[in-house]
């Protein structure tokens, strides 16, 4: 009896310890980079010189005329993006959902492609193309049209917001979809049986029953838009157009590094989101009572266009050939040629694979691909596997204070990359941990970051598994441990491999934290790109490109079959 | 007469062969250092395709010492560098950017000179001899040769208020170094006067020189209204369609080389510091790269990069002077 009681007794303090370093863990994640954060922006002399306690970096934050300026261009580039995106992205998960365009499958998954691109690599396609004396398609305007001066220009705020939207939507396209796909259509039904015309439905019925779904989600667009650094670095900056997240760039990277300055952009930007995302999560959650009463076991009708699906279809053609292919073409056509050259038949004579050669020779190159890799498989399984614990203790137990687990998890998303790395540099600058440097420090960026995709994947699976298995399980003696890790973690596989997935596609492209935080032997590859790019080796560049696009184009195609293989549903 | 020619003879060749072994045994010494440190981290801005060569030709000379690589723009690099040092990592053995010699106030690199360095055009040398001239960098006019007609090329800056190149001009943005230097040359009202009627034709701003050639090259942007030197020779030697026009006095900016007080491969670096700028170092950086030499017994290719110009050796500015500098450069170029 004794016996037993204490392997009882050392079991309960396994189960303890695993859930309650788990808990001690994300509390870390989630806190000290805002903690630090905000101790950094009050310190002077954090670099250079002896540190001690000021407003200085406040005072010249927010005299600086320019803050103010920084403020209005931030919002005019956000709310541009979210509103272009979400015009993009909604329709397109229309036609796919909703109407019966031929090709309207094939459309959803080039949408999901268009994500998996890096967004710095289309970001420079989009400057390859759009450039006003060299840019293709500004070439082919003027050669059509017989211009005299270039039409477009990608250094403008139009350049911006088109080139960060055309990468932004498909999050867009993926939200509407599951919206559309689980929306009561009875009042769509009924207003049909009432003689309204398709468009008139869409407008009176369709659009208002989906209304919290569309403001929650160009909020969440716009919170996005506003931590954006490709784009505002590659486009922004040439152009004279500087947001908060490229002031804090320079102000961290110039000489002599004004980190407490940057800190102090960053506190303001860091309100922004955390509003934002405040705000999202309270609309979400009403939106989530408003489909509980009203779900249907039936799909939404599909429409009939009539003659109009092949106008539409044509259209969804040509949209991708624009923002998908077109782009794609562009870095091809630049990575075979020796140095940035306007794409003119005559370039196609000089065509070499000379910057093949020197990318696949040269070891940077090289040792970032693997320190990429490395990174997104780490960082994918030490998030689902902390979330899934914590999304267990949240959706199983009664656990005095398990809201406030849920919110530690999810402080992150309001935290943009260029925050999380200044906030990196000021923890392991302070604390006496010594990874700075080291590709560690990066690993802890990632995974921080993407606690918030993680749990909200861990947690919807963990809803839908029935308790019983657990409770067999534990009323046959099993520890917590074994129950975990045996019968619960198993159940859950499905939905940890598509977070896992998701965590690795998002770690594989990350930039503006990595940017940071990468040291001699721990580039990745975003930051190589950027890299080279920032030192004109263009045609670099693009032959990086066009191998990583197809590397994860080939990647996303080999997850595709296996999760359809394992019976795996799309999210 | 013929015993003092004998003797002034016996002399240079005392001077010139005494040295030498000792610079050999000093020499065999760094290589077999070197070769058990087996690594050198190098800190640099020069483009990573025209590094790489760099680095295999190194590697190829000192078989065993391997070369790996960080690159950024130089004010980054000197943050990275601060950065590491607060945080207690000592990684870097040897930095070569403009911008190096910041890290003098801080007290990182060490006071070394490389036997090699007596070859250096005296003018160059850092005064204090902690850091070594590796490469110069000259301040010219870049141009493309398609875009810009023969009797267009411009003469002199004042040329580049022409109206004509309204929309037409790019500049590097972060240039202080000409900035300054035109300033000190020309008076700084006049120049800044100058300065304001270029800006009116709208100079696209981009960052790195390397960028701004490339864009040059391409057509993107016609003219540069400064660039280095070395970059248009080395688009040149690409088959780029581009060409530089340099304007006495021509704003010169030594790039200097520097070892880690805290070097973990203290003799790789050295070594690799003393290949670099030795004639052989220096010819191979020419004929790679179209770098512009700090050696008395080494021409740039093309000669006429630096052959009768009249060079004026830039001064760096560091702290309150560079903020001021950099918020008029801003000001200026920026209209921010």
């Amino acid at each position: 009896m004794r016996e037993g009681g204490r392997a009882i007794k050392t079991k309960l303090q396994i189960d303890f310890l695993i859930l309650g370093g788990v808990v001690v863990v994300v509390a870390y994640l989630a806190l000290t980079p805002l903690a630090m954060l905000v101790f950094g922006s009050f310190q002077k002399g954090f670099m250079v010189g002896e540190g001690q306690w000021t407003l200085d970096n406040y005072i010249e934050a927010y005299s600086d005329p320019e803050f103010y300026s920084l403020f209005l261009n931030s919002l005019t580039y956000a709310l541009g993006v979210s509103l272009f995106t979400f015009l993009i992205g909604t329709t397109l998960a229309w036609i796919c959902e909703r109407t019966n365009t031929p090709g309207r499958g094939f459309f959803a998954i080039l949408a999901v492609a268009t994500y998996i691109i890096p967004g710095v690599l289309l970001t420079i396609s989009w400057i390859l193309l759009l450039s006003p004396r060299i840019g293709l398609l500004n070439n082919l305007l003027t050669a059509l049209f017989g211009l005299a001066a270039p039409p477009l220009t990608i250094y403008s705020y139009w350049g911006m917001i088109w080139a960060a939207s055309v990468h932004l939507y498909p999050l867009n396209f993926l939200i509407m979809s599951a919206a559309f796909r689980s929306m009561d259509s009875s009042l769509e039904e009924a207003a049909w049986a009432a003689g309204a015309s398709n468009f008139t439905c869409l407008r009176q019925i369709t659009l208002k029953v989906l209304r919290p779904a569309l403001l929650s989600t160009m909020l969440i667009l716009f919170i996005r838009g506003i931590e954006s650094f490709e784009v505002p670095a590659l486009i922004g900056v040439p152009a004279g157009i500087f947001v908060f997240t490229t002031k804090i760039y320079e102000a961290a990277s110039g000489f002599p590094p004004a980190l407490g300055l940057a800190g102090a952009n960053a506190s303001i930007l860091l309100l922004i989101s955390v509003v934002g995302v405040f705000l999202y999560q309270k609309m979400t959650a009403q939106q989530e009572s408003f489909t509980t009463i009203t779900g249907k076991a039936f799909r939404p009708r599909v429409i009939d266009l009539g003659k109009w699906k092949f106008l539409l279809s044509a259209a969804c053609i040509l949209f991708f050939i624009l923002t998908l292919l077109v782009p794609v073409l562009a870095l091809l056509g630049t990575s075979l040629s020796r140095h940035m050259v306007a794409l003119t038949p005559d370039a196609l004579k000089n065509f070499s694979l000379e910057e093949y050669r020197f990318v696949l020779s040269y070891p940077i190159i090289t040792r970032a691909f693997t320190n990429s890799l490395l990174l997104a498989v780490t960082s994918a399984t030490i998030v689902m596997f902390l979330t899934s614990i914590i999304a267990w203790m949240t959706v199983r137990t009664k656990m005095p204070g398990r809201w406030l687990l849920d919110a530690l998890t999810f402080i992150p998303i309001a935290i943009p990359g260029v925050i999380m790395g200044v906030s990196m540099i000021f923890v392991y600058l302070t604390l006496p941990i010594p990874i700075y440097g080291t590709i560690w420090i990066l690993l802890v960026a990632y995974v921080t970051l993407y606690l918030p995709y993680g749990i909200r994947v861990a947690s919807a699976t963990m809803i839908q598994i029935h308790k019983e298995l657990e409770e067999a399980s534990t009323a046959s003696g099993a520890s917590w441990a074994q129950t975990f890790f045996r019968v619960v973690l198993p159940l859950l596989l499905p939905g940890f491999l598509s977070g896992w997935i998701y965590v690795a596609i998002i770690s594989l492209r990350e930039l503006s934290a990595s940017i940071f935080l990468v040291g001699q032997g721990t580039e990745v590859l975003s930051t190589v790109v950027f890299a080279l790019w920032d030192a004109g080796s263009i045609s670099s560049v693009a032959a990086l490109g066009v191998l990583m696009t197809l590397f994860l184009i080939v990647m996303a195609l080999i997850v595709q079959m296996w999760q359809r293989r394992l019976g795996i549903l799309r999210e | 007469m013929l015993k003092r020619y004998a003797f002034i003879l016996a002399v240079c060749l005392g001077l010139v062969i005494a040295p030498h072994t000792i610079f050999a045994q000093e020499l065999n010494t760094l290589e077999n250092g070197a070769k058990k440190e087996g690594k050198i981290n190098l800190y640099g801005s020069m483009r990573d395709d025209e590094a790489k060569a760099v680095h295999d030709a190194f590697e190829k000379k000192y078989t065993g010492v391997k070369v790996y690589y960080f690159r950024s723009s130089e004010d980054k690099l000197v943050t990275k560098i601060l950065t590491e040092a607060k945080a207690k990592t000592y990684n870097f053995d040897v930095l070569i950017t403009t911008a190096g010699a910041l890290l003098k106030s801080f007290g990182l690199p060490l006071k070394w000179t490389p036997p090699s360095a007596s070859g250096i055009i005296p003018d160059l040398l850092d005064p204090d001899g902690t850091t070594t001239p590796v490469y110069i960098n000259t301040n010219v006019i870049q141009y493309n040769t398609k875009l810009v007609a023969k009797t267009d090329v411009p003469k002199s800056y004042e040329d580049l208020t022409n109206p004509k190149w309204q929309g037409k001009l790019c500049l590097e943005d972060s240039d202080f170094e000409w900035f300054v230097g035109l300033q000190k040359y020309m008076g700084k009202e006049k120049a800044l006067d100058l300065f304001k009627r270029i800006a009116a034709n709208k100079p696209a701003m981009r960052n790195g020189h390397g960028l701004l050639s490339d864009l040059v090259a391409s057509g993107e942007c016609p003219i540069a209204i400064n660039n280095y030197g070395n970059q248009v020779a080395r688009a040149q030697k690409k088959g780029a369609p581009t060409d530089f026009v340099a304007i006495n006095p021509v704003i010169t900016i030594v790039a200097p080389g520097l070892i880690s007080k805290n070097a973990p491969h203290p003799n790789a670096a050295k070594l690799y510091l003393n290949w670099f700028t030795s004639k052989e170092g220096q010819e191979f950086i020419v004929n790679n790269g179209g770098r512009i030499p700090v050696r008395v017994d080494v021409d740039p290719d093309p000669p006429r990069l630096t052959k009768g110009l009249k060079l004026q050796v830039a001064q760096r500015a560091e702290g309150k002077e560079l903020k001021d500098i950099q918020a008029l450069y801003r000001q200026i170029w920026q209209g921010r």
